[in-house]
């Protein structure tokens, strides 16, 4: 084998995984997105299978039952989106605070499996903050 | 009078970078200059956190006359500023470093190297002293500090950053060696790999470890139960770790058998435009992450200003140089140097997987398409795969020869793999009812732990090998790592539960009783612990996981509490006071052979710095 037909075989392997890894990594990224919502896009859009919604939680919403699991409200000013959590929900999560809540949302309720709260004022991540700015 | 002195040592700085370029034969002598002046400026805030002097704005933003002296210190780099001052101040460090041992290159070649590393650090001093100064006064000086973000109060994360950016900046000194080569015009040698090869290792050698230190403090700190999250931060550094590990091995190849010119090359400049692009990712506050500091466009964009200068530039010059200093060399499809093709082809295709996961949302997000995010599963689909290839490649590794291996040695060891890795894979799936995917994963990985260990014992058996004990132990190291991560991911357990006084819970073995619950008030925080006792057999242990408030930052943190037994770790979090029931919840995480995954990683250290050492002695007998 010439050492040119060598070289050619090695860039058109290499450049054919590169490709294979791009085209399977976009797939994967398909699958994989999370789209952001606001509880009145929720409402009109009526989106099925894993979301994140972000909203303030109502007063008076908030319930506790066994088993560690929450059930609360997600609003803004055009719609609600009634959430379930289990687990340990965020040290700063009340009545009236901006979360955001992600998980399955499905037959007009939001199975939510991470539950994110604002941190305090000095330390916000940006996108957060955007979040939130698109809740309230 | 701080804030003067830092500045006054951030001009001189400028000026000796200056000089150094402009009297090219002096650049040598600048380096050393400058590396002098920015450790005084380093020292100089450093100074200013000690001894809590509020009127530099820095010191009084970040610190806290109460704080332990090790935080002080420590403070220092864990802001914006401080960190960037960090950042030069290794950049200028290894630029002396790189003077003071450079005898092996020509003098033309090493001047080049030198004034490349002097235009980084006057980019960087200079993106310091007008984007990022630390150095500005506060008038009049406040009577005391606003303290540190009391989530980085820790010791691994003390040690983080500085581990962290030993290896990020460390890749300058390729990035310059490539750069200063492309610019010499001529032939690559295997001298110039050699030296490569040092600073190339050093660099992966502080990477590794610094990605360690960040893993076990978000292990034991975030109280999550998990060790790698798929951060937006954490793949920050993964992605030159990647590209940094692949460079590693071509460099082997370079020096050992005269080829992969051109790739090495195209690797020495990737791997640090991609320190570039974590740093710019890290410092804009671009991403959602635990890391981010404050958000600030205008610094951000300076550094993707200095990443695309950075990487455009030194593209382009490969591009149009590369051919006339470069030069081909055959392999053989069975042989060592065919064997780093394909770790070199796998890591890049991780590598341009991670960077993907991790700049779609940054890019869905300028184009305002839409906010989105990336989790976990797209990683662990993709990478997963990656890694079973690598691992059917690895096993072969030890048995390859340079150039050509003959077919008879393979097809003997491929029989001989091939049956104790059946074998392997039959008890791992009769010894306890694993899926398909882990049986393989775990009997591919014993497979190939079984042959490093090999290497080792043959290395240090008889006369000591040192080349090959670095291979074994490096890559024994990799093998005990997956087997942490596979067995922990596969034999892990969660529950979360509510405990009264007095109440108890079997959990994993483990009987676990709640025996007290008390608030305290610690020097600067508020604290509430439970106490857990544990039980295994006849042996007891309290565990006492914690909640605390810090008033100065209005934040809350979770102290978790871990038991270890052998490398298994029992896991408890504090979940706060359920109001409803009057009840503590807990959450408890078994956490089967965590371990092995940061004393795997500190074993591919280790085989690092054996490696090192077999340079060292190798260049003394020469």
């Amino acid at each position: 084998m010439k050492p040119k037909t060598r070289r050619w075989i090695y860039f058109l392997s290499g450049s054919g995984l590169f490709t294979a890894a791009v085209v399977l990594g976009l797939l994967a990224l398909q699958q994989n997105v999370t789209y952001f919502y606001a509880p009145k896009d929720v409402v009109t859009q009526n989106p099925s299978g894993k979301i994140r919604v972000g909203g303030l939680v109502k007063p008076g919403s908030v319930q506790r039952l066994p088993d560690v699991i929450t059930q609360f409200t997600l609003y803004d000013d055009g719609g609600e989106v009634p959430t379930v959590y289990q687990g340990i929900l965020p040290d700063l999560f009340r009545e009236g605070q901006g979360i955001i809540a992600e998980g399955d949302y499905h037959n007009g309720t939001l199975k939510a499996e991470t539950v994110l709260a604002k941190h305090d004022e000095n330390y916000r991540p940006p996108t957060l903050e955007e979040d939130y700015r698109y809740a309230e | 009078m701080l804030n003067d002195l830092g500045n006054a040592l951030l001009i001189f700085t400028l000026i000796s970078c200056g000089y150094g370029l402009l009297k090219r034969e002096d650049g040598g002598f600048a380096s050393y200059w400058v590396a002098g002046l920015i450790t005084a400026a380093f020292a100089t805030l450093m100074y200013a956190y000690v001894v809590s002097d509020f009127s530099v704005l820095n010191a009084y933003e970040n610190s806290h006359s109460d704080k332990s002296i090790l935080y002080k210190v420590s403070g220092t780099w864990g802001n914006h500023e401080g960190s960037m001052l960090l950042w030069v101040w290794v950049l200028a460090v290894y630029g002396a470093l790189f003077t003071w041992k450079s005898k092996n290159l020509s003098k033309g070649l090493s001047q080049k190297v030198i004034a490349i590393q002097l235009v980084l650090t006057a980019l960087f001093t200079s993106f310091i002293f007008f984007t990022s100064n630390p150095f500005v006064t506060v008038s009049p000086t406040p009577a005391e500090g606003l303290g540190l973000n009391p989530l980085l109060q820790d010791p691994a994360l003390a040690i983080h950053p500085p581990l962290l950016y030993l290896g990020y900046v460390g890749y300058s000194l390729t990035f310059s060696l490539a750069v200063a080569a492309l610019w010499h015009q001529k032939k690559l040698t295997k001298a110039w790999a050699k030296v490569a090869r040092v600073w190339g290792l050093v660099s992966w050698m502080f990477l590794t470890l610094g990605i360690l230190a960040g893993s076990y403090w978000a292990y034991y700190e975030l109280g999550w139960g998990g060790w790698w999250f798929w951060d937006p931060v954490e793949n920050a550094s993964l992605m030159p770790w990647l590209t940094g590990t692949a460079l590693m091995h071509s460099l082997i190849a370079f020096e050992k058998r005269n080829t992969l010119h051109r790739w090495t090359l195209f690797l020495c400049l990737i791997t640090f435009a991609l320190s570039l692009l974590g740093t710019f990712l890290v410092r804009s506050g671009i991403l959602v992450s635990v890391h981010t500091f404050a958000a600030d466009p205008e610094r951000g964009l300076f550094i993707l200003g200095l990443f695309a200068l950075m990487a455009g530039s030194s593209l382009a010059l490969f591009a149009a140089r590369i051919d006339a200093i470069a030069a081909n060399q055959w392999m053989g499809w069975f042989s060592r140097e065919a064997s780093i093709v394909l770790n070199n082809l796998i890591l890049g295709t991780a590598c341009v997987v991670v960077t993907l996961g991790t700049l779609y949302p940054v890019i869905a997000q300028i184009t305002g398409s839409q906010l989105v995010s990336i989790g976990p599963p797209y990683f662990e689909q993709l990478i997963t795969p990656l890694a079973i290839i690598m691992f059917i490649g690895l096993i072969f590794v030890p048995f390859l020869k340079w150039q050509k291996t003959p077919f008879k040695v393979l097809k003997a060891w491929g029989l001989t793999l091939g049956v104790d890795g059946g074998i392997l894979l039959f008890m791992a799936l009769l010894w306890a009812d694993l899926s398909w995917l882990a049986a393989v994963c775990l009997a591919l990985v014993g497979a190939f732990g079984f042959v490093s260990a090999l290497q080792v014992y043959k290395a240090v058996w008889g006369r000591l090998n040192l080349p090959r004990l670095a291979f074994g132990l490096g890559h024994l190291g990799l093998g005990v790592a997956v087997v942490g991560m596979i067995i922990s991911a596969i034999g892990g357990e969660e529950k979360i539960l509510l405990l009264g006084p007095d109440e108890s819970v079997n959990f994993h073995g483990y009987t676990i009783e709640l025996t007290a619950a008390e608030a305290f008030e610690e020097q600067n925080y508020l604290t509430h612990q439970v106490t857990l006792l544990a039980t295994y057999g006849r042996n007891q242990v309290a565990l006492q996981p914690e909640k605390r408030f810090y008033p100065l930052s209005q934040t809350v943190t979770t102290e978790t509490a871990i038991e270890t037994r052998w490398f298994s770790d029992l896991y408890v979090v504090h979940g706060g006071l359920d109001e409803g029931a009057q009840k503590w919840i807990i959450r408890l995480y078994y956490n089967p052979m965590i371990l092995l995954i940061w004393l795997g990683g500190l074993m591919i250290v280790a085989g690092g710095g054996v490696s090192l050492a077999a340079q060292y002695k190798q260049r003394k007998k020469a």
